[in-house]
């Protein structure tokens, strides 16, 4: 395993978003993820890549303890999720729900506001605009009316990241986003990406294409149960490391 | 206070509508509309006892009861389908009728107390009016319509409160969690009010006949709207019709009232899956056809393109011949594309193309 090397508590709370400590997910007694130590530096876009059934899904889920955890610990800026959860924004993967759902467009973004609100609040004008404002930075402000599963697969997607915008988070957890959708789509989300970037926020990314890795990222992560690597583009993706990450799988599976 | 009793039946099933057709637009939404047929049977178990419990149709023990018993239901379906290998549909089949099956053989025993496999089944709408409440010995009127009107106000004012938590925890369960919002206290709330539901509507309409209540006029909703907000009043205004014209065609027939209102919520779904405006059968069907013959429309206007191209003449008989379509849908496609100018006919019956016709193969070849 590679980590960068060891710095004081302070400053890594200072450089580090998420700190993940002797993480292990199991599903009944089968392990997903076993003992990762890994923090997601601030900044950073960061790919999270591994062979189907990896574990990479439940590591981002992990994060914001949408699956029990087994052991480990998960601190978001220095404190638990629960306490920090305006900080963290999510990006399900596309099948997670239930497009036929009576919704539109610009309905779906505006829940991304709803965890701001907290319980029994309603949503308001000000948060309706806000909600505008996001779809109309990933480019659907003229579908905002438009029951979602009429929308295309990359529209469909677009519109999981507009709601992400709208709850405004420091670190963004993305599955798989740029999965099978259309050239504009995956140029609006990454144009997107890179602002946030910019503004010194985390993003953190399943990623399955493993040639647009270097393009795109600046960090990754590469998973299979266990943490294989962890760092730079420059210094961790090599080809041992791929070769690593993707022959564990095999061997287990025999 | 004197009602005549047509009224005090027809008010009690309008109630019984409402509050069972806005509940159950959750349960549609949610997939769950198996575990609404489980929790409408099983209640009886809980009504039973509680009766037994008290030593009379007491409300409120009823109430408790028949909660307390879907509640376990809801908790033994999910047990068993997330302990091994059965789905949620097998578990549910098993649980309900263990449930009521011993609900029913406690009903048999029951000599001494006011209970009857008969009313259980289809309910007793029809003596609605002969059930009074009384304050200090003042008739207050009827109780059915007391029972269900503070249901109503309670479900109202349960969707109105959650509406969006609700909303969330239904369609994206993973960002309810994460924003905070409790998925699971909303859906074992929501599973409350569906048991509340299912045992006072139970006692007007009989366990086989809420399901209708709950799913039916939901679903004809779900057809009809793209929004949360209208589905819940369609959902409820069909509701409310089907009660309505079921009493009056009971009445006019003279057949059980229940089994009217039931029918009718069946027959207006199916006039919604037939006519609906857009995803009614027919209309499907015109969209399906005519997106077909689009499509059609260009596979001819290319090919002519390509024949014209390599110095082949085009006529209504070879392009039935080389497309190989019969002869009669060959002939309205041709038929067609001259009335809309895409080609002109020479003398000899051969097509060529207009720069209307033109710029349409464009079109399609892009």
């Amino acid at each position: 395993m590679e980590q960068k090397s060891s710095k004081k508590n302070s400053e890594s709370e200072k450089e580090y978003s998420v700190i993940i400590k002797n993480l292990s997910v199991t599903y009944r007694t089968e392990p997903a993820l076993w003992n990762i130590d890994l923090n997601f530096p601030k900044g950073q876009m960061i790919a999270i890549v591994g062979p189907n059934g990896a574990g990479k899904s439940t590591l981002i889920k992990a994060v914001m303890g949408l699956v029990p955890i087994t052991a480990g610990k998960v601190s978001i800026f220095g404190k638990t999720y629960s306490k920090n959860r305006d900080k963290v924004a999510y990006v399900p993967q596309r099948g997670s729900v239930d497009w036929d759902f009576p919704t539109d467009a610009l309905d779906v973004v505006e829940m991304g506001l709803y965890g701001k609100l907290g319980w029994f609040r309603r949503p308001n004008s000000k948060t309706r605009n806000l909600a505008k404002e996001c779809l109309d930075k990933v480019g659907l402000s003229n579908y905002a009316d438009r029951q979602i599963g009429q929308l295309s697969g990359g529209q469909q997607q677009r519109v999981f990241l507009a709601r992400a915008l709208a709850q405004d988070a420091q670190i963004y957890l993305m599955d798989e986003p740029l999965n099978g959708v259309d050239v504009i789509t995956e140029k609006t989300i990454l144009s997107i990406l890179e602002n946030l970037k910019k503004e010194g926020k985390t993003i953190v990314m399943v990623h399955h294409e493993l040639q647009t890795v270097d393009k795109y990222f600046d960090w990754v992560v590469m998973v299979n149960r266990n943490l294989i690597a962890n760092g730079p583009i420059k210094e961790v993706f090599t080809k041992i490391n791929l070769d690593r990450t993707y022959q564990e799988k095999q061997r287990m599976s025999i | 206070m004197e009602i005549s009793s047509d009224l005090i039946i027809i008010g009690t099933a309008i109630l019984v509508a409402a509050n069972c057709a806005s509940i159950g637009v959750f349960l549609v939404l949610r997939k769950m509309a198996m575990m609404s047929d489980a929790i409408s049977h099983s209640v009886l178990l809980g009504i039973v006892i509680a009766v037994f419990a008290v030593g009379g149709r007491e409300p409120v023990a009823v109430i408790v009861g028949g909660v307390l018993s879907g509640i376990l239901t809801i908790s033994l379906v999910e047990l068993l389908y997330r302990s091994g290998k059965l789905k949620q549909d097998s578990s549910i089949g098993i649980i309900f009728p263990f449930l009521f099956a011993i609900g029913v053989i406690l009903v048999t025993q029951a000599g001494n107390v006011h209970i009857d496999v008969q009313h259980v089944l289809y309910g007793s709408i029809e003596f609605a009016p002969f059930d009074t409440l009384y304050l200090d010995e003042l008739n207050i009127g009827s109780k059915s319509i007391w029972v269900l009107g503070i249901l109503a106000i309670a479900n109202v004012s349960f969707i109105v409160i959650l509406y969006k938590e609700l909303k969330i925890s239904t369609f994206d369960k993973s960002l309810a969690l994460s924003a905070g919002l409790m998925p699971l206290l909303v859906h074992y709330l929501l599973m409350i009010m569906v048991a509340t539901t299912a045992v006072v509507a139970f006692e007007s309409v009989g366990a086989i006949l809420v399901i209708a209540f709950f799913i039916v006029p939901a679903s004809a909703a779900f057809l009809l709207t793209d929004r949360l907000s209208r589905m819940l009043v369609l959902s409820v205004s069909l509701g409310i019709i089907s009660a309505v014209m079921g009493y009056l065609f009971a009445i006019f027939a003279d057949v059980s009232i229940s089994g009217s209102m039931a029918t009718i919520t069946g027959i207006i779904f199916g006039l919604v899956w037939i006519f609906g405006p857009n995803r009614g059968l027919i209309s499907r069907w015109r969209r399906i056809s005519k997106q077909r013959f689009e499509v059609d429309l260009g596979i001819v206007l290319t090919h002519i393109h390509k024949e014209l191209g390599s110095d082949r003449q085009v006529s209504t008989s070879s392009m039935s011949n080389s497309l190989g379509w019969t002869k009669e849908y060959s002939k309205k496609l041709s038929e067609f594309i001259q009335e809309q100018k895409f080609v002109e006919k020479n003398a000899q019956g051969n097509f060529a193309l207009t720069d209307i016709g033109l710029k349409k193969v464009e079109n399609y070849s892009n």
